[in-house]
């Protein structure tokens, strides 16, 4: 279930002949993983949540149209979706979330949240860091590697977990928009090296590294002889441009290493769940995902971070439906993102919850921010920076919760604004990671933690 | 899946026994036997499709021996695609359009078809083929920002005018333009979206969705767009309208029970019952040219794919 690159390792029809890393006992060990199945470094052994699982919307997901419904709001805001009560007291959702309605006591939910930008790849940059980037951001000339490391990288670094990813991202390949990629997705002003480990996790459960790309000769089935392998490195090395294989060696490295360990392989194999789990999580990319996701969390993985899609826009040629629904938000909800993100989040938060998981890692659904309350001149909604949603569990947080209330049409905060920075610094303190650590490390040291989470 | 009316003729049976106070035992054994009958006399629903990608607005072909429906063929790929009844065989409708296509329409004689196709001057623009003129294409700009669309096409009986959904100003609305994409007319102009236009078969009235009133309901309208009549008053959404070849149903998807599930009532909005009852999804309801059986999309296990399924009395 598991290849490089490009290739597959399996199809429908059985083993394809390009298939070259045969997860499993079969392979060679090329080096050590001492800190696989629940072999957690000490740092985390102090912390409420061991890991962390980002779900990440990425396009911004509608509020209004989810959990911060107004049906009192005249139909310029209020939308077409009737609301459903919840399990709590006065709150509702839209008709949309029948299943995390009726789970409703199992996580807690903010209606404030809040971002400094309007455009997809800064406000990502920084709700995914809690901070802004000292060059305005991405939209405004900023350049990769002068952003603040994402929450991921921090926890990797201070969980310093050999050669196992501490940073897994699952995505098609780098997140962004049609435009680029979000800076604030990696390691930022630490690095390459603490950047996010990628897998691409397709809808049957086919899980590849998206970044690698196999130099040329350097087939896939001599990849599994190790001798031939570091042979192969050596003579690429003499003859292809030094900084370009370094880089790739590099990631080849760290990928093979993972790949080809016995513990860390059955992680990525998604055959080894019952087809009832499979099942429960939906056939598509972004279910098997968060199945994989789970999987990892259970291997010790400190951060996951599971994306809804590559790219956050919709419609255009090369996008793969994100949450960036400018167009037919109405249609869309409708047919494709209230029902899968009903199904898959449901699905995560029972199975976490099943074994044992749930009280050990922290869940977060998130997305840059959310969308024009006011529908917009093409009866749809823009972007929304001012008050949003996120949904938490497990990992230390209270379940039951609503925090923050919004005003009447669902464009302002009336309570407190729960800010980026203290979105980062209550996952980080939630992990482990002191005021004092933090600081020790350069990191959301001034950043406040949701109280009313915990 | 058992339909509401296994259910009414076990409570029925139920009654008629305590009624005559017959034994528990018997009374189980009726609703088995009754149970029973009805699952031999109903068929099963037929699976057309086994690959489990996400499927949206199935439609019969001209002819009735092929399905066209739109499929999240690959993670960055949305097309319609042509399922052949006779041998099961699938192809890519339009191979040579390389961008996202949606919701595809034919007119009855076959001779234009019509879909959604994403572009950068509009999100989804309309683009209808003729396809006895080596598939010349006719493309509507829906008007406005650059990010409109229109989406949930129809061919008017006639053949002479495609009614869809158009985005517009506060809300969406139903509009037509003819076959060239010209002369467009607005057939709603209401507050909230008006979504999913489906045509009487003798092409006088057009039933829709709207969140006019709040939640999406269906309504129906004359084919101009006047005398707008509301034929549901739900909780939830009522969406999707679809009308029976013989003009006398509607199907529909509710979520009135919780989830989506497909409906049926006559056309003037009275005795809807349920067709379908799963926990997972149902959807997309588009009658057989028979009218005997619904075309849909049902996701089961995880899986969506498209069926066929009897419907009720």
């Amino acid at each position: 279930m598991l290849g490089i690159g490009r290739f597959r390792n399996r199809d429908c029809q059985g083993i394809s002949r390009r298939a070259f890393l045969q997860v499993g006992a079969t392979l060679p060990f090329v080096c050590g993983f001492s800190t696989l199945g629940g072999q957690i470094s000490q740092a985390a052994d102090a912390a409420k949540a061991k890991s962390v699982l980002v779900v990440w919307l990425g396009g911004g997901p509608s509020h209004l149209d989810l959990f911060d419904p107004k049906p009192k709001a005249s139909s310029q805001f209020r939308g077409p979706f009737a609301t459903i009560d919840t399990h709590l007291p006065g709150v509702s959702f839209t008709e949309l979330l029948p299943k995390l309605a009726a789970r409703s006591k199992n996580f807690s939910l903010i209606r404030t949240n809040i971002n400094y930008e309007g455009g997809h790849r800064p406000a990502s940059s920084i709700m995914l860091t809690g901070s802004v980037a000292p060059d305005g951001g991405e939209d405004r000339g900023g350049k990769p590697g002068q952003y603040p490391p994402n929450y991921g990288s921090i926890l990797a670094r201070h969980r310093a977990t050999s050669e196992l990813p501490g940073f897994v991202s699952l995505a098609r390949g780098p997140i962004g928009d049609g435009v680029g990629p979000i800076f604030g997705h990696g390691g930022g002003t630490w690095g390459k090296g603490h950047d996010a480990f990628m897998l691409s996790c397709s809808d049957s459960g086919e899980v590849s590294i998206p970044a690698l790309q196999l130099p040329e000769g350097l087939s896939p089935m001599r990849l599994t002889d190790r001798r031939t392998v570091l042979a192969s490195l050596d003579q690429m090395r003499r003859t292809v441009d030094s900084a370009e294989f370094d880089k790739w060696d590099g990631v080849y490295k760290r990928a093979y290493a993972l790949l080809t360990a016995s513990d860390a392989s059955k992680a990525f194999d998604l055959t080894q769940e019952s087809d009832s789990t499979r099942n429960t999580y939906g056939h598509t990319s972004f279910g098997q995902s968060a199945l994989l996701g789970r999987r990892l969390v259970e291997q010790g993985v400190p951060y996951v971070q599971v994306n809804w899609s590559q790219y956050v826009e919709v419609f255009f040629p090369f996008s793969d439906y994100g949450w960036d629904t400018h167009s037919d938000n109405f249609g869309l909800m409708a047919d494709w993102h209230g029902p899968l993100l009903d199904r898959v989040l449901s699905a995560l938060l029972d199975d976490m919850q099943d074994r044992g998981l749930l009280d050990s890692t922290l869940v977060i659904c998130m997305g840059e921010f959310g969308r024009t309350p006011r529908i917009n001149n093409i009866g749809s909604r823009d972007h929304w920076p001012s008050c949003y949603f996120s949904v938490w569990a497990g990992g230390g947080v209270a379940p039951g919760r609503v925090i923050g209330e919004s005003d009447a049409n669902g464009e302002h905060p009336l309570t407190d604004p729960i800010a980026p920075a203290m979105v980062g610094t209550t996952i980080l303190e939630l992990a482990g990671m002191s005021t004092a650590r933090r600081a020790e490390m350069g990191v959301l040291s001034g950043g406040r933690v949701i109280d009313d989470l915990l | 899946m058992i339909c509401c009316n296994t259910k009414r003729h076990a409570r029925q049976l139920w009654l008629i026994a305590r009624m005559r106070r017959t034994s528990i035992f018997v009374i189980c054994f009726f609703v088995v036997a009754c149970l029973t009958a009805a699952s031999a006399v109903a068929d099963k629903p037929i699976r057309l499709t086994h690959d489990g990608k996400r499927k949206l607005s199935p439609v019969f072909m001209p002819g009735g021996d092929s399905i066209a429906f739109t499929v999240h063929h690959v993670p960055n790929q949305v097309i319609v695609k042509r399922l052949n009844l006779t041998d099961g065989s699938q192809e890519p409708l339009f191979p040579a359009d390389p961008a996202h296509q949606f919701d595809a329409a034919f007119s009855r004689d076959g001779r234009y078809r019509s879909y959604c196709r994403s572009a950068s001057i509009r999100q989804l623009v309309l683009v209808i083929q003729d396809t006895r003129d080596n598939n010349k294409e006719f493309i509507f700009l829906p008007p406005g920002s650059s990010r409109g669309t229109v989406r949930s096409l129809k061919f008017t009986p006639d053949g002479r005018r495609i009614v869809f959904t158009l985005s517009a100003a506060g809300g969406l609305q139903i509009a037509s333009v003819n076959l060239k994409g010209e002369d467009l007319k607005r057939l709603t102009e209401s507050e909230g979206t008006n979504y999913w236009p489906s045509i009487s078969p003798d092409g006088k009235s057009i039933a829709f969705s709207s969140s006019r009133n709040g939640p999406y309901d269906i309504y129906v309208m004359d084919i101009d767009g006047g005398n707008v009549r509301r034929l549901t008053n739900s909780p939830t959404r009522d969406i999707r309208p679809a009308w029976s070849p013989d003009g006398k149903q509607i199907a529909f998807t509710s979520a009135r029970d919780g989830n989506y599930e497909l409906y049926v009532m006559n056309a003037d909005g009275i005795h809807p019952r349920r067709v379908t009852n799963h926990p997972e999804r149902d959807d997309f309801a588009a009658w057989q040219p028979d009218g005997k059986k619904l075309l849909t999309v049902a996701e089961r296990d995880g899986r969506m794919d498209l069926y066929l399924i009897d419907v009720p009395e």
